[in-house]
């Protein structure tokens, strides 16, 4: 659609597709602009790239709270991926994430309270999943038969849950034994994941890698890939093909709300124990962000998931010791973001 | 002063905010962009124009600031979504993150001043309207402005040369290519106009609505005003319904809890949200709504 | 058909991957080997940490967090780590050990969606001393709880706004209806009733700590409605307090002393107060840590009535702290019953005094309150 020239010259946006560049740009140019802000706060820069870097790699812990985080993301950003393969737009990780999650705590806490581990865990796993997939189907249930937008739907699904969370929380499912603090009771422990190495690193981790494997596996070697990058590519023409649209976009769709609701199981079954307001806050949007920066490429996916996973407990880290306020984080987090984009290059798929 | 009166004013003041945005980013989805970058844009403005006000002590100021603080943020969506061809809702959530960032951190010293200037403005005889009057006529110069806009926009995107070839660009780019016209350009200039109404609806809501700044102050509005531009369909006089009735859900979440009205507090707090999904429920069965077309390409199927 | 076989097997394969996987086994366990023991649970510290749900800067409870964190450092000569915005939820976990790994000794954290993550850190690191302030039964070993009773003191913005009003009508914008928000409600308007019989109290929620947009809406409506005072339990209450200021009505704080922000518009607020913390630190920073369990407001030191608005007059001033008396010698109680619900049922029998056990469960709103509970 591009008729006139881009805004920067063209030999840099050229030199800037060598991956090799592209990587160096995306690390030089953040951390030297956020060296600029440090440096005018009175800060040492050179310190707190070293905290920075201290808090990924630098203890064990640290580093298994990036991978934690990395799983819930890789999940939220696969729902994501899915919908965009066949031409949707889900922006509704959080609020699927979030009903999953409520899911797992409600049975786990419930009737599952008193199966065994190996039977139980699988089992709340799909009430996670199918908690994620109720919610996404309430939007591709507009979608489909009332022509709802589906992006809007799963905006406004998000808040959705949220309130609808809180009312639960609020009432009928706050913990008698709690101190009257909304909360759900806790789910049996022996359907909590094991944690390995000293961290809190769960089978979580492994699940979402061989996901996106799998995803990527079902997108480009499979019948069913192949109609889906038909639809992605023109619906129109795959529709005139006589493939079954509609179908396949529900059921990524609803894929992708497991997807999400798996990121709500795991999360309740790993870290959290119980169903809160703020469990798993932010982490559906980030994922959206995760999908995003990568074209929606599931094999890259795992890979941004655990670059915003990292800057965040990187964040933590670094508010601690320099004693810059929280939103210094967030800035960063979000240079290295903008960056990846600006400097992407434009031969992706649109 | 009746009831009525009290939840009137609320709907208004909640809802202009959003007007501001809602017509921005309806001119910026006409021209084939997507932004949810308002909801930065909203920040900004409301951030640099409270500080700008507060230092000055010029409204005037403050708006041409915010003015600039949401163009620059369209901008940069705008460079984003069109010359790097990311994905624009992406882009508008990362705009959206690294304002929230930027505001909190560079907003600090802005947190315990105030800025009392009246801005109120009534008009004569008309302010003096049983009801309408208090509502409609005795606002500031930016609400007065915000009645107008949706019918400007409407005037400027249906009636003039000008709007047609915004509308083009999103339909088919490549006929404003055949008159002669550069599609990209008039994208950007859309957009950078969708950031810069958003900058004055994020002035108006720190200077005139709450007269503060606080962290995060937009809380989602602009999101909402990005999601309210497909419940009008893309029409530029519908932002008025879509504005209000936000902003009338957001009154009635008081007024329904003042009253006592025994439904949870949870459902009134949904009701903006749920209002807003019946609405475009029975919009986009009852007519096909006008989308256009480089937006249907990037957010449905067929 | 093809497609749909191969979506089911996904989603199968998706379901028996974790039991492969074997990650079905025991209870949570693990994490990182606890301290050598030899120390006492924080023993000579040099570092503290607070761990806040918003921003140090709101004007409310975090601010007076953070001004007790200026008192720990001039009092206790040691360094307060401020760590802002975390959510309720697991990630405090993994921010305490960070916490710890760069030496503090003495950690805070704020709000009750920290709870059980503080008690599994405090497991593994008993040389470092926790101090909870919301309530709870975790309280054992390093594990101290210092919760600051707060019905005391909003009972007494409320015999102060109860002689203050004079349209007999009071706004209280309230968060979300979590505990220490609906014990001040309570609070608040018996303390309203033992001075004024007329008054009636209004209660909204805005669902938020700091929307100030909502905020502003509720403000509006209640001034409105006849409102000449407002109290917001918020987090952030500038803007309550500058539409209250454009308004020319009157406004208390939240849990931190906001004076400065208008001294006309000002009334007063509920404060923490440092004072009862300082003790019980300089002694586990001396090696006699022992485990603490208080619950309280003056009579310990957690919490005081913040300075008066300038709009105060001498005659209120004098009568508010003749209540405070009578509460710190026990004369009066907040909760003493007779106390009704708002339906009328007697919730508090005549003569009863409920322990904080009681009154931090209390779901319900008192006789004369406008508003809902669900």
């Amino acid at each position: 659609m591009r008729r006139s020239k881009p805004l920067d010259c063209g030999g840099l946006t050229r030199l800037l597709e060598h991956p090799a560049a592209h990587v160096l740009a995306c690390t030089l140019i953040p951390v030297a602009v956020f060296g600029i802000l440090l440096f005018t706060e009175g800060k040492s820069v050179m310190e707190t790239y070293r905290v920075i870097l201290n808090a990924v790699f630098g203890t064990r812990y640290g580093f298994g709270e990036v991978i934690v985080r990395t799983t819930y993301l890789i999940f939220t950003s696969l729902a994501a991926i899915l919908p965009y393969r066949v031409g949707l737009a889900n922006a509704g990780g959080e609020g699927q994430m979030a009903i999953g999650a409520l899911f797992t705590a409600i049975a786990g806490g419930t009737l599952l309270r008193h199966l065994i581990g190996p039977l139980g865990i699988p089992a709340l796993l799909v009430c996670g999943m199918a908690g994620g997939m109720i919610w996404a189907g309430i939007a591709i249930f507009c979608r489909m038969k009332l022509g709802m937008n589906e992006t809007l739907t799963t905006i406004l699904m998000n808040y959705i849950a949220t309130y609808f969370i809180s009312m639960l929380l609020f009432g009928v499912l706050r913990d008698p034994a709690g101190w009257n603090y909304p909360q759900t009771v806790e789910i049996a422990p022996q359907l909590r994941l094991r944690t390995y190495f000293g961290t809190r690193i769960n089978a979580g981790i492994l699940l979402a890698v061989l996901t996106a494997a799998g995803v990527w596996y079902l997108l480009r070697k499979t019948k069913a890939g192949f109609t889906i990058r038909a639809i992605g590519g023109n619906p129109r023409a795959a529709l005139y093909s006589g493939i079954q649209v509609g179908k396949v976009q529900a059921m990524a769709f609803l894929a992708a709300g497991a997807s999400a609701g798996l990121a709500g199981a795991i999360l309740i079954m790993g870290t959290e124990g119980r169903m809160r307001v703020d469990a798993g806050a932010t982490m559906g949007f980030m994922g959206f962000l995760a999908a995003g920066i990568v074209k929606n490429d599931p094999i890259l996916a795992i890979f941004s998931s655990f670059l915003i996973a990292a800057l965040s407990v990187a964040g933590n880290a670094m508010e601690i010791n320099t004693g810059l306020p929280a939103a210094s984080i967030q800035i960063l987090m979000m240079l290295v973001l903008l960056t990846i984009m600006a400097t992407g290059g434009r031969k992706n798929r649109e | 002063m009746n009831e009525i009166t009290t939840i009137l004013i609320s709907t208004i003041a909640a809802g202009t905010p959003i007007l501001y945005a809602l017509t921005g980013d309806m001119i910026g989805q006409r021209a084939g962009i997507i932004s949810l970058s308002v909801e930065g844009s909203m920040l900004v403005g409301a951030c640099i124009g409270f500080g700008v006000a507060y230092r000055t002590q010029s409204m005037t100021l403050a708006v041409l600031a915010a003015l600039a603080a949401g163009g620059l943020v369209g901008f940069l969506q705008a460079f984003l979504a069109i010359d790097r061809k990311t994905n624009m809702m992406a882009s508008g959530f990362v705009l959206m993150f690294f304002t929230q960032g930027l505001t909190a951190f560079y907003g600090r010293t802005l947190l315990d001043v105030s800025f009392r200037k009246p801005l109120t403005f009534p008009l004569p005889f008309l302010s003096e309207i049983p009801v309408l009057g208090p509502v409609l006529f005795s606002q500031d110069i930016l609400t007065y402005l915000s009645f107008l806009l949706p019918a400007a926009a409407w005037f400027v995107l249906t009636k003039t040369k000008l709007g047609l070839l915004v509308c083009s660009v999103g339909e088919r780019p490549e006929v404003t290519q055949a008159y002669g016209h550069d599609p990209r350009k008039i994208q950007y200039a859309a957009v950078i106009i969708a950031g810069m109404l958003a900058g004055a609806g994020g002035v108006q809501m720190s200077c005139v609505y709450t007269m503060s700044w606080s962290n995060d102050m937009i809380n989602g509005r602009g999101f909402i005003a990005s999601a309210l531009v497909i419940l009008c369909s893309w029409k530029p006089l519908r932002a008025y319904m879509a504005a209000y009735l936000f902003g009338l859900a957001q009154a009635l979440l008081v007024y329904l809890q003042v009253k006592g009205v025994p439904i949870s507090m949870y459902v009134t707090m949904m009701l903006p949200y749920l209002l807003t999904l019946a609405a475009l429920g029975i919009i986009s069965t009852s007519k096909k709504p006008s989308m256009p077309e480089k937006i249907k390409v990037i957010s449905t199927g067929p | 058909m093809k497609i749909r076989n191969q979506w089911f097997a996904l989603l199968l394969s998706l379901c028996l991957l974790p039991a492969l996987a074997g990650c079905a086994g025991d209870p949570y366990a693990g994490g990182p080997a606890a301290g050598d023991g030899t120390l006492r649970p924080g023993e000579g510290t040099e570092k503290a940490a607070i761990i806040l749900g918003g921003t140090k800067d709101d004007y409310g409870f975090n601010y007076g967090m953070y001004q007790m964190a200026q008192q720990m450092e001039d009092e206790l000569g040691i360094e307060v780590v401020i760590k802002e915005n975390v959510p309720q939820n697991a990630d405090v976990e993994g921010i305490m050990e960070e916490l710890i790994s760069q030496g503090c000794r003495i950690i805070i954290p704020s709000q009750f969606g920290y709870l059980e993550y503080t008690k599994n850190v405090a497991n593994r690191h008993p040389d470092t001393a926790f101090y909870s302030i919301p309530i709870t039964d975790y309280t054992g070993d390093n594990f101290s709880t210092m919760h600051g009773e707060i019905q005391d003191i909003w009972y007494l913005e409320g015999v102060l706004a109860g002689l203050y009003t004079k349209t007999n009508n009071i706004g209280f914008i309230g968060s979300i209806p979590i505990p220490d928000v609906i014990v001040a409600i309570n609070a608040f308007t018996l303390g309203i009733q033992s001075v004024n019989s007329d008054a009636q109290v209004t209660v909204v929620f805005t669902g938020s700590w700091d929307d100030a947009g909502l905020q502003t809406v509720s403000a509006n409506q209640l001034i409105d409605g006849g409102a000449d005072i407002i109290a917001p339990f918020q987090d952030s209450v500038k803007s309550v307090i500058e539409v209250c200021a454009s308004r020319g009505v009157h406004a208390f704080g939240c849990n931190a002393d906001a004076y400065e922000l208008d001294p006309d518009t000002w009334l007063s607020a509920c404060v923490n107060t440092g004072d009862g913390w300082i003790p019980y630190m300089r002694d586990a920073i001396a090696g006699k840590y022992e485990t603490a369990n208080i619950s309280g407001s003056f009579d310990v030191q957690l919490q005081d009535l913040a300075r008066y608005g300038d709009s105060v007059p001498q005659e209120i001033r004098d009568q508010v702290d003749a209540v405070k008396q009578q509460i710190i010698n026990g004369e009066a109680y907040v909760f003493e019953g007779p106390i009704y619900n708002q339906a009328g049922e007697l919730m508090f029998a005549e003569g009863y005094r409920p322990p904080i056990e009681e009154i931090n469960m209390i779901n319900w709103l008192a006789q004369g309150i406008n508003g809902t509970l669900n």
